[in-house]
Order: structure tokens, then C-alpha cells, then sequence
């Protein structure tokens, strides 16, 4: 054994010294290095996005990708493949893929977020924001907050209305026949007047349809009154107050006026017949013109969405007052699948998706010149296209933060303005933020699920004596165990606003 | 070395069934590791065997909800009752076609009553449609003509037990029909030469010679139908009926319970757990009637 030396003790100290000096310089870069080595690791990484769509090919697919592959590439090494599900198996095929473990990236969900959470489907994003994404949550930040469940983050909501508000959405010719201008209807009893001269004008004419298929006629008319905070049933009131009281929404004053007022308006002749069971489409009913018009949500784009799906002149006619819960924010978000290969590389796609607004442009109208062209920044089509023929289609609360790209020709110049004004205007819920954990209640719910089945759509479309039906509904829930579930919620709610304070 | 020697003689009959083997105990016996995800609540980053166990609490929905007796009975009686309509009809059918002379006609005969067994339950939910809609579906067209008020078919559960039966009867019918003649045309004329120089005709051939002679058949049949008592054809109680509300407590069963319940939950564990319970219930109830027939008739039990 050779002799340590009183030499080489010095040397040594000296070289730990100098290192860990060194070391301490090199701290602070090494953190702003560190992402962008990982993020540049010289292996090109294929980042799949899963969305939904009318098409799953449409003709400038390839061409997308490669415009937002180029502008990844220039941060990090990567690039993108975009998979277009259709609209009618998007749910089981996503499902499918995140329970897999297929090698899926950035997915939308359609709601069930926190199902998806909870079951181990998706990732939790909540350590990656400060390094990856700090320029989408300064587009979407007070949006984002909204999406913690317990304190972790699993994905960035997409911006489009957050606040729900109900009206009458019509047509504009049955409408201008009335004499009635849109200023005159600011009430539900406006809204009854307007019905009541159509029906004298046109005895022939169905007046309101379901907003959507088997939901009742006036299922959405208390849209931007209660929070629903879990189970379809139970909520808070959105009324401006901070009451955090938890109630069941069809036991109460509101509910028994809307199905007294639905009954009424039935008799009266204004639903349409089979109202429950007709499988048309609002869009395909206000297409044949024998229809006037729905009871459904109101938001600055419901004009352009409603004229392009039933080619014919709408009048958006908004009643109620705007409400915003959580589950507006929170329902549709853009999440990181649990399987996926490199979740930095990913976070920093999302990021610039939220960010850029090229991306945002060429996700939400394709290319331009081909799909679409900019005169004076309103997007249109080029000539000779039109919404059949051009080759990609999508819509603006898919691209994630729409309030970039270029208005559309039918939209007001100032429809992001509008948006803005529409939600931050709208009447924040007291429980704004809070996701109810369903895990000790499921018996409960899956139980609610089939009670609200029987009797909500038989009640929104006035079929029955809501004297009768209110009563049964209520107290098929309370056995059902909906008590349960607001003491639940209650003890949930209240802890979180605690910790919230 | 004897056995050996006997069996080797059937080895080719065993590789010829080999490929339908592997078939079966990949689709059919390596799924039935998964009836574990009944017991467990999944959690998808920890696969479903690193899942954690529950015990029995994903089955407590089935028995805890005040729907629960009224989804049993309506499972049970819908399929009591579609075992004995549809056996009835498609040995009636079955007999009468033996009857037919004209080879041709029996072929027509055969496509026809088969067709609506080929149909999607989707597109009889529209056919249904078509005749109980409100105000122009057919049969309150033909009611308002002979001066009859019209009803509004899917909001009276009241009738449904009856259109269900007669819906299932009408698309199922073929497919036992077909069975039970092939099993027809396997009886021996001369047995009923013998009977009819013996002086006995019509009704009485049938219930002397044909009946009895497909009673292996028939008690095949029953059984197979018997294994399946708690499921549900869910394209019949839950298209057919349009998801009307007025009308779940007479056509909701097991299977769209489950479906309405869990769709927006979305767990895995508990639609596992009723699975479980209904192949579990079949499954006792098969060999209890195996063991029932074996008492009665040894040779007709299916093992």
C-alpha cells in the first residue's frame, strides 16, 4: 500500500475545491440547459396528437403536420402526427388507446377528465409547468387554475365559451314575420309571445325542437343557473353570492317553474310531437324550414356555428344570464397520455400549440392559400373552395387557444374581444375550481344516472303533470341516495374552500 | 402401451381439431383471467394485474339500488318468456315446413322467416319506429281509420312486454327454425309409413313420432338458452324502446342498467363485476339443469 503523502492530500483538497466551485457556477445553468438538452437530444421523437374531426383524412393532413413539425423543430427535437377520430366512435376509441398503453402523446378528452385521472390513464402534468410551459399559462393562466384536481394538474383546457347562458336560437325569416325585433325579446315571456304570433301565422309549423337529440325540448333552459357539481344533480347556485350550500337541482323552486312552464307551453301546442323520440338533428329540422327554431346555449359563436350547420339565416336571442362553473372550464382539455415516450418533449409541444399563433392558424383553418386566404386579417375562403370541398375543417374550441387565429369572413371582426367580454363577464360560481371525487359515491350515482334517465327528458318536454312526475323524480333520487351524495360533496366543498382560503 | 397404441389411431382427427382448440382457448378460456378486474379497482398506469384488490365492493351497485329487484324480474321473465314463445313458434314453423312437398317453396319459405334474424336490432328499432310513432307511424294510422283513439306507444309501458316478445319472436324465430327442421329431416320415413298403416294421421303423428324424436335437440337448445337466462339482448332494451323515459321500468334490465349507470363513470370494475355475476349465475344455473335432466332422461343431458 502505497503512502498517502501530506502531497497528494493537498492535491486533493484542491482539486475538490476547484470542482466544487466550479460545480456551484454551473448550478444555475445547468437549469436552463437542462430542458433544452433534454428537449434537443438529437432523436427526432414522434409526437402524436389525437383530436376529433368530421374526417379522419382530410386532404391537407400531411401538410399540416409538416408546417407545425417545422416550427417544433426549431425548439425541439421533434415532430407531430396528427390522428383525426370521428366525432361518432371518439370516446371508445381514446379509451381504448390510453387504457392500452398505446403510444399516444398529446389526447383531447371529452370530458371525464377526472375519471380518466383517477384510473391512471392520463399524466399528471403539475411538475412540468415551470420548466415547459410557461408561455401557456400566460395565455390561458386563470383558465388552468381551474383544472387542478387535489392539487395536481392533468392537462390545459381549450378556449372557447366558458360561460353557459340559454336563449332562443330561431329563424330569421318565421322571426321577421312576427313583427317582433330582437331587442323586444329580453324575457321568457317575450320568448312566449314570439311563439304565440308564429303559431297564429303558421298553424302548421312546429315550433321548437330539442337542442339535442332525446334531451327535451327545454333541457337547456336552466343552463347558467346551478353549478352541477356532481352526479347530473347536484350543485350550487351561480347567482353572484358565495353561498356554498349544496343542493339537489330538481328539488327546488327553479326546477318545478321550468317543468309547470314546460307542461304549459306543451299543452299549448309549441313542442314538436314524438319530442322524445324523433332522431333528427336540430341542424337537419331548422334545414327543412317546418321548424322555427330551440331552446339552447348562447355564446358569441353560436350565429356563425348555427347559419354553417342549418344553411339557413338564424337569430340568436339570449335570455339568461351568463354563468361560469368549473365544469365549463374544466370539461374539454388537452391531456398528456400516460404511456407517452417523452413527457418533457410533449409538455413542450403542448406549450407551443397554446402559444404560437401559426400553429393555432394552421390547426384551426389548414393551409394558407389553399384552404383558406387572409384579406385585411379576416380568414375566408379562396375562391372556388367552399366548406364541401376544402381540405381541412376544424373548429374553434378543438385548437386550444383559438383567441389567436384570424376571425372567420361570418364572425364579427372583434370575436375574441366578444369572447373575453362574454367570459370574464359571466357570474363566477362560488366553487369555481373544485372537482368532486366520486370514489365513495359511485353506487349512488350510477344508481342517479338511471333514475334521471326515466324522468328528465319526460319532464323537459312537458309530457307529463310535473305535479306527478317532479314528485316522482324526487323521490325516486332521494332512494336512489342523492342525499348521500350532497353530504359528500358539501363535506368535500367546504374542505377545499378551507384550504383555499 | 395398449391405450397408447388405441389412441394413435385418432391422432390425425386431433391435429385436424387442433386449430379450432387454439382458437377456442385464446378467445374463449385466456380471456377468463380478466374476471379478476371485477374484484379490483383499475388503475391504468399499474396495469390490471398491479391493480389494487377490492373485494366485492364493485358488485354492491347491482344490489344496493332500489332498481335492483325490478332489473332481475324484468330479466328473467323477458327471457322465460322469449324461451317458450320462440320454442313454441319455430317447432310450428319447423313441423310445417317438413310438411311442404315443394322443395322450392321450403327454400322460400326458409330465407324468409330466417331474413330478420340477419337485420341489425338498430334497423328494427327504426321498423319499430315506423309502425308506433305518434301521430305517422302505422298503427295509429290504422287505429284513427277504424275510428279507435290512437296511443301513444312509448310513453304506456304497459304494452312493451308484449312488443318486445313479439319483436325478439320475429327476429329470432329463424335461426331455431332452421334447427329443429334439419333435426326433422333426420327422422326416417319409414317410421311414419309404420305409423300411418297403423291408422294414425296429423296431430297425432306429430306428437307420437316428431316430438319426441327431437327431444335431444330440444333440450340442447333450452339448455344453451338457459346459460344466457341473465343477459340481454341490449339492441332490444335499449334501441327499441327509443330511450324513452316513461319507459324504463318496463324494459330496463341488467345489461342497460349497467350501461346507463356507467357510461359517464366510466369504471371498469363495476360493468366487470356485473359480467361476472351474470356468467356466474348462468353458469349454476346449466348445471343444475343438466343435473335435473340426467335424472329424468340419462342419455338426452348435455354432460
Amino acid at each position: 500500500m502505497k503512502k498517502i503523502t501530506r502531497r497528494d492530500f493537498l492535491r486533493g483538497s484542491v482539486a475538490t475545491t476547484l470542482v466544487g466551485s466550479l460545480a456551484g457556477f454551473g448550478m444555475t445553468a445547468n437549469a436552463e440547459s437542462d430542458t433544452s438538452s433534454v428537449l434537443k437530444d438529437g432523436k427526432d421523437t414522434e409526437i402524436l396528437m389525437v383530436f376529433p374531426g368530421n374526417s379522419s383524412s382530410p386532404a391537407s393532413l400531411s401538410q399540416v403536420e409538416d408546417s407545425i413539425s417545422a416550427i417544433i423543430s426549431e425548439t425541439v427535437d421533434a415532430h407531430i402526427k396528427l390522428q383525426i377520430l370521428e366525432w361518432g366512435v371518439y370516446s371508445e376509441q381514446t379509451n381504448l388507446m390510453l387504457s392500452s398503453g398505446e403510444s399516444v402523446d398529446i389526447v383531447f378528452m371529452l370530458g371525464n377528465v377526472q375519471s380518466a385521472a383517477s384510473s391512471g390513464q392520463i399524466l399528471e402534468i403539475t411538475d412540468y409547468m415551470d420548466a415547459y410551459a410557461q408561455d401557456a399559462y400566460a395565455q390561458m393562466g386563470q383558465y388552468i387554475d381551474a383544472c387542478y384536481i387535489d392539487g395536481s394538474l392533468y392537462g390545459f383546457p381549450t378556449y372557447h365559451e366558458f360561460a353557459s347562458r340559454s336563449g332562443l336560437v330561431c329563424s330569421t325569416e318565421l322571426f321577421e314575420e312576427t313583427g317582433y325585433s330582437a331587442e323586444d325579446v329580453t324575457t321568457w315571456d317575450d320568448v312566449e309571445a314570439v311563439l304565440q304570433k308564429v303559431q297564429e301565422l303558421h298553424p302548421d309549423i312546429d315550433l321548437l325542437v330539442p337542442a339535442n337529440v332525446g334531451g327535451g325540448i327545454l333541457q337547456c333552459y336552466l343552463y347558467g343557473t346551478f353549478d352541477t357539481v356532481a352526479a347530473d344533480s347536484v350543485g350550487v347556485y351561480m347567482d353572484g353570492s358565495n353561498d356554498l350550500t349544496v343542493v339537489n337541482e330538481f328539488d327546488t323552486d327553479e326546477f318545478m317553474a321550468m317543468a309547470e312552464l314546460a307542461y304549459d307551453w306543451n299543452q299549448k301546442g309549441y313542442f314538436i310531437a314524438d319530442a322524445n323520440t324523433i332522431t333528427e338533428t336540430r341542424q337537419t329540422l331548422l334545414k327543412t324550414g317546418t321548424v322555427f327554431g330551440y331552446i339552447g346555449t348562447i355564446h358569441p359563436g353560436t350565429l356563425t356555428q348555427e347559419t354553417t350547420n342549418a344553411g339557413i339565416d338564424i337569430t340568436v336571442l339570449p335570455i339568461t344570464e351568463a354563468g361560469c362553473g368549473t365544469s365549463n372550464v374544466a370539461s374539454y382539455q388537452y391531456c398528456v397520455a400516460a404511456a407517452t415516450s417523452s413527457p418533457e418533449k410533449t409538455m413542450a409541444v403542448l406549450n407551443l400549440i397554446y402559444s404560437n399563433t401559426d400553429i393555432q392558424n394552421l390547426l384551426r383553418y389548414g393551409i394558407e392559400g389553399t384552404d383558406y386566404v387572409v384579406t385585411d386579417g379576416i380568414a375566408g375562403y379562396p375562391d372556388g373552395v367552399d366548406s364541401s370541398t376544402v381540405g381541412w375543417s376544424n373548429e374553434n374550441w378543438l385548437t386550444g387557444n383559438c383567441k389567436l387565429v384570424y376571425p372567420w369572413v361570418t364572425d364579427p371582426e372583434d370575436i375574441w374581444e366578444q369572447y373575453e367580454e362574454y367570459n370574464d363577464g359571466a357570474v363566477f360560481s362560488p366553487a369555481y375550481g373544485f372537482l368532486f371525487d366520486t370514489s365513495n359515491v359511485k353506487t349512488a350515482i350510477t344508481a342517479i344516472s338511471n333514475v334521471l334517465d326515466k324522468y328528465t327528458a319526460l319532464i323537459y318536454s312537458g309530457l307529463s303533470d310535473p305535479a306527478e312526475s317532479v314528485a316522482s323524480l324526487v323521490s325516486e333520487l332521494e332512494s336512489a341516495g342523492i342525499n348521500e351524495v350532497i353530504e359528500e360533496v358539501q363535506s368535500e366543498l367546504d374542505a377545499w374552500a378551507e384550504s383555499n382560503e | 402401451m395398449k391405450k397408447l397404441k388405441k389412441y394413435r389411431k385418432y391422432v390425425p382427427l386431433y391435429v385436424l381439431a387442433l386449430p379450432g382448440f387454439i382458437y377456442l382457448f385464446i378467445n374463449n378460456y385466456l380471456p377468463m383471467t380478466g374476471l379478476v378486474m371485477a374484484f379490483k379497482s383499475i388503475n391504468w398506469q399499474k396495469g390490471i394485474w398491479g391493480s389494487d384488490w377490492v373485494g366485492l365492493e364493485n358488485f354492491e351497485y347491482l344490489f344496493k339500488t332500489p332498481d335492483a329487484f325490478n332489473i332481475t324480474r324484468n330479466t328473467i321473465c323477458y327471457n322465460l318468456t322469449f324461451i317458450v314463445v320462440n320454442l313454441i313458434v319455430a317447432l310450428l314453423y319447423a313441423i310445417l315446413l317438413s310438411e311442404i312437398r315443394n322443395k322450392i317453396a321450403v327454400k322460400v319459405y326458409q330465407t324468409i322467416i330466417m331474413l330478420p334474424f340477419m337485420i341489425s336490432m338498430v334497423i328494427v328499432s327504426y321498423l319499430a319506429y315506423a309502425f308506433l310513432a305518434g301521430d305517422k307511424g302505422l298503427l295509429n294510422g290504422l287505429l284513427s281509420s277504424l275510428g279507435l283513439e290512437t296511443v301513444n306507444w312509448y310513453s304506456e309501458p304497459k304494452y312493451w312486454p308484449v312488443i318486445l316478445v313479439i319483436i325478439n319472436c320475429w327476429k329470432g324465430v329463424g335461426y331455431g327454425t332452421v334447427v329443429y327442421l334439419s333435426s326433422i329431416m333426420g327422422i326416417d320415413p319409414e317410421l311414419y309409413e309404420a305409423a300411418s298403416v297403423d291408422g294414425i294421421r296429423g296431430w297425432q303423428k306429430i306428437r307420437y313420432i316428431t316430438l319426441p324424436l327431437i327431444k335431444p335437440t330440444i333440450i340442447t337448445m333450452l339448455m344453451l338458452s338457459i346459460g344466457r337466462i341473465f343477459y340481454s339482448d341490449f339492441g332490444l332494451f335499449y334501441q327499441v324502446p327509443m330511450s324513452s323515459g316513461a319507459l324504463l321500468n318496463a324494459t330496463s334490465t341488467i345489461d342497460t342498467y349497467v350501461y346507463r349507470g356507467l357510461i359517464t363513470l366510466g369504471d371498469v370494475g363495476m360493468s366487470s363485476a356485473a359480467g361476472f355475476y351474470q356468467s356466474m349465475v348462468g353458469f349454476v344455473l346449466i348445471l343444475l339443469a343438466n343435473a335435473l335432466v340426467r335424472k329424468y332422461s340419462n342419455e338426452n343431458a348435455l354432460f
